[in-house]
């Protein structure tokens, strides 16, 4: 795995992100005043300092993971937040010895989070449409997207993403997830799934077919919704 | 090349510039799949620059800290952690466990069962008839022994947090036992262990995982609370005014008071002030603050000192006669009508800041009940002697 340690940029949720030009296959970066590895060790002898650092650089990663499976920002704060508290119960016990295989442990137990969150719910995922104010606090809405029907658009987009990728199997979503949102490389997301690059990418080209197609047969209503909410109010009434 | 490796390299240059690629033309069926493909990627984007709400961010942050420090705690007073005993100490310490669990233990089972029913009905009997024990007393380290237990024999977060509440109860019903029994002195122990466990309560409910537990805890502290402040007002009237500074500390700690003293000023009238030249005293005493309400009179070492001037609900303007601050340790404080009490030690003369000197021995305060040394509230920590 490649490691970038210089260029970043501040991200406001509060991770340092890598900035990715010229970066050909990065996933992970760690600001280099603490190699991950000492972070890690210092974590697992009780050191909270240490913690708070692993807690900042991948909470977005848990977050966005969370996000992805639970399309729902209360159920994603709640998943991501019982995955942290697992991990710092037993970050004593994980194997992991690089950024890596700690992200694979640690979507591993955010994995088994969403299961039980599924579980709770007793049903597959439904998706509760998002609030005005939660599609304003959700980070996806543009500069400038204040327009109602801008925010509906960005919910029903969500939504329908969300429902396509639960409509792909299971390896097909963890390849879309782990190399369009959260940013690895194939190389290290066939290191996380155990596969070789040549498969990751060979299971890339299927998976965003099997979206793409998703996506499509989920535009059809979406359409006819963009459509009648652009119409003037005065017409809808008359309908 | 594969359309595969296609995709995938055009995919990473998307990832990295974050803009649409150019795909070559010269294959146009493949390249409007790969565009198609890559139309579908792109739809993860607001996925991918998704970011958790800064509060929730802190918030998390917090309880995971804290959560630490539990699991901290835990393991030095020789508890094993949670995730780690899934069976209770008292069916099998963990010394008496073998390596490969629970299973290879030689104690049958049933007698297993009846020993923890029994240590259990023994526990939970203690902490019946111990529940008044007052902090001091006999009883109370049993009390405490069988809250111990009880958190050992139930180790999950919201037991403990359930625990520390019904500890800083029972610290509630000493209070007011010690209160009936006009025990100041054991009344004001008592005090301090409630505040001691009622923010062990506050911690142990913040570090809750589960949201819908945390919320239902939470209501019950604040209920808790609220009952609490109730029953410390009308114990107000039984106290010495120190005594009453301590309760109004509980109560601002709660949020159920505004009243604080921050500061006074003692200026000679034989300068400028017209308000303290009417009044036609020798001092005038400024007294900053928050929370203070009409009827509010000033105090020094407990006694209530010249004439109220002006009240503002961040100060109050008196005329003090010079010898009534004429003792080497000042403690000065506001009492409101409804007999809260703020002090502070905090006393400047003409501008300037003497050395801290706190109260040896508790001044004349009026009220029959002694033996209570001063205690000003955390906030309060700097002194300063009258002169210079």
């Amino acid at each position: 795995m490649h490691h970038t340690r210089g260029d970043q940029r501040t991200d406001p949720g509060g991770a340092a992100r890598p900035t990715r030009a010229g970066a050909v296959g990065v996933g992970m970066t760690w600001p280099p005043a603490l190699p991950f590895e000492q972070a890690l060790q210092r974590a697992q002898a009780a050191d909270r300092q240490a913690m708070g650092l692993l807690y900042k650089r991948f909470l977005p990663v848990v977050y966005r993971y969370a996000l992805a499976r639970a399309g729902d920002i209360h159920a994603a704060e709640d998943i991501t937040a019982d995955t942290f508290f697992v991990i710092v119960e037993r970050i004593s016990e994980t194997r992991a010895h690089d950024e890596l295989t700690f992200v694979a442990w640690a979507l591993g137990i955010a994995r088994n989070q969403v299961a039980m969150h599924f579980r709770r719910l007793k049903t597959r995922p439904t998706l509760r449409p998002m609030t005005a104010d939660e599609a304003d606090s959700a980070n996806w809405a543009l500069p400038g997207e204040r327009d109602p029907l801008d925010v509906i658009t960005a919910r029903e987009s969500l939504a329908e993403v969300v429902t396509a990728l639960n409509c792909l199997t299971e390896e097909q979503r963890a390849v879309i997830l782990y190399r369009a949102v959260l940013d690895y490389s194939a190389e290290e997301v066939g290191k996380l799934l155990g596969k070789q690059a040549g498969a990751v990418r060979a299971l890339q080209f299927r998976a965003l077919g099997a979206l793409a197609r998703a996506l499509h047969t989920a535009e059809g209503d979406a359409e006819a919704l963009q459509d009648h909410l652009r119409r003037p109010r005065r017409q809808r009434k008359g309908e | 090349m594969q359309p595969d490796e296609t995709l995938d390299r055009l995919l990473t240059e998307r990832l990295q510039r974050g803009a649409v690629v150019a795909i070559s033309h010269e294959q146009p069926q493949a390249d409007a799949e790969l565009a198609t493909l890559l139309e579908a990627a792109a739809r993860l984007d607001p996925l991918r620059e998704a970011r958790p709400s800064t509060e929730f961010a802190a918030d998390l942050e917090q309880r995971l800290m804290a959560r630490m420090a539990g699991l901290e705690q835990a393991d030095h007073v020789g508890q094993t952690r949670w995730s780690e005993a899934p069976v209770p100490a008292l069916i099998a310490p963990r010394s008496l466990r073998p390596a490969g669990g629970t299973r290879a233990l030689h104690i049958p089972a049933r007698l297993a069962w009846i020993s923890v029913a029994a240590a259990l009905a023994l526990t939970i009997g203690l902490g019946v008839f111990t529940a008044q024990a007052a902090p001091g007393g006999p009883l109370y380290s049993v009390r405490e022994f069988a809250q111990h237990v009880a958190a050992q024999a139930f180790p999950s977060p919201t037991a403990a947090a359930q625990s520390a509440l019904a500890q800083a109860s029972a610290d509630l019903a000493a209070y007011q036992s010690a209160i009936a029994r006009g025990d100041s002195t054991a009344a004001l122990a008592a005090l301090a262990a409630l505040r001691s466990d009622d923010a062990r309560a506050a911690q142990d409910i913040s570090a809750l995982q589960d949201a819908s537990a945390r919320k239902a805890m939470q209501a019950r502290l604040a209920q808790f609370r609220q009952g609490a402040a109730a029953d410390l007002r009308a114990s107000l009237t039984t106290l010495d005014w120190q005594g009453r500074a301590q309760v109004t500390d509980a109560l601002r700690a709660w949020g159920a008071t505004k009243l604080r003293v921050t500061q006074a000023r003692l200026i000679s009238t034989s300068g400028e002030d017209s308000h303290a030249k009417a009044g036609g005293g020798d001092l005038l005493l400024t007294v900053s603050g928050a929370g203070f309400t009409s009827g509010a009179q000033v105090l020094v070492n407990g006694q209530p000192v010249g004439e109220t001037i002006a009240v503002s609900p961040a100060q109050i303007k008196a005329r003090v006669a010079s010898g009534a601050v004429a003792g080497s340790t000042l403690v000065v404080g506001v009492e409101t009508s409804d007999g809260e009490v703020a002090i502070t030690t905090n006393v400047r003369q003409d501008g300037h800041t003497a050395p801290v000197t706190a109260p040896a021995a508790t001044p004349g305060n009026g009220s029959g009940h002694g033996g209570v040394g001063a205690a000003p509230s955390p906030t309060e920590t700097r002194g300063a002697q009258q002169g210079g």
